[in-house]
């Protein structure tokens, strides 16, 4: 019989999760592993390793 | 936005075997969230057996409006209902995923023009093509699907994940959530700071408990031809289907 069944539904709000999407991908970029690559990094980093 | 009545409505209005089949989208999830319901929901490791802390989940689309959306996890009950094989359930899943295209962009660009507008998948004009990618670009890139909804798994849409490693060799892969993934290439980063990172914002509380994909970093093996789970207590990348003792 149709709808016999049952569904395990979620509903979501969009502007929630894109407000969760922006927190998470601002802290990606701000803890971005380049800062401690030594092959990128740039002048002022290499500078400042140099004045300690 | 529409309410839980109006979902029942749609329901049954709209679900048959061929509206399943056509509409399947799969999802990656937390293994560990899965095990909850594993009895009730089929799962698939096609793409995903060798990424520890991963499984892959069927799910429906059922209502969208600007406000929300509604979709409905795939049960071992409603296969059975519909007479639909759970062989038959992936097959038409994995193609249905191919026909959602990977979204990529830089994560610079998407932070520089962040808008909820241009996180959530609108932001076509930025998109990179997997060959577009390089190595010397010090960034990561956000890989999603048209939605940004569940599109972490869109890294396997029409091979997304062989066509990058075609252009920037080994890469790193970051399981930032249920809904996008994060890669970098090999060269410009050592996994175990990338492990760092991502256990901890997992821990922080930025992202939802039901975002939560994994604290494993992931790596595609352009010699093997696919993802795998890096292990950093060997420094090696780790063979799950070994672990499993299979």
């Amino acid at each position: 019989m149709k709808g016999a069944f049952t569904m395990k539904t979620v509903v979501i709000k969009k502007n929630e999760t894109a407000v969760k999407t922006a927190e998470r991908l601002k802290r990606y970029y701000d803890l971005r592993p380049f800062r401690r690559n030594r092959e990128v990094k740039t002048k002022e980093e290499r500078k400042g390793e140099k004045n300690v | 936005m529409f309410n839980q009545d109006d979902i029942n409505e749609k329901i049954m209005e709209c679900m048959n075997k061929d509206y399943i089949l056509k509409n399947t989208h799969l999802a990656m999830e937390s293994a560990a969230s899965y095990k909850l319901k594993a009895n009730f929901v089929p799962t698939d490791d096609k793409l995903t057996k060798d990424m520890k802390g991963i499984a892959i989940v069927p799910y429906l689309p059922l209502m969208e409006d600007d406000d929300g959306r509604a979709t409905a996890l795939v049960t071992y009950d409603v296969l059975d209902q519909f007479g639909i094989t759970k062989t038959e359930l992936f097959e038409a899943a994995y193609k249905n995923l191919d026909e959602d295209t990977s979204r990529i962009r830089s994560l610079t660009d998407v932070i520089g023009s962040m808008t909820l507008e241009g996180i959530m998948g609108n932001g076509e004009d930025h998109c990179l093509e997997p060959e577009d990618l390089t190595t010397d670009v010090g960034d990561l890139y956000y890989v999603t699907n048209k939605s940004a909804f569940r599109g972490a798994i869109s890294i396997f849409s029409n091979d997304t994940h062989k066509r990058i490693g075609e252009a920037i060799g080994d890469y790193y892969i970051i399981p930032s959530s249920i809904h996008e993934l994060l890669i970098v290439s090999c060269k410009n980063v050592e996994a175990d700071f990338l492990s760092d990172i991502v256990k901890s914002v997992n821990a922080s509380g930025i992202v939802a408990d039901n975002d939560i994909l994994s604290d494993e970093v992931y790596k595609f093996d352009s010699e093997a031809g696919k993802v795998v789970t890096v292990d950093l207590s060997e420094g090696k990348t780790r063979d799950v289907e070994e672990d499993l003792g299979k």
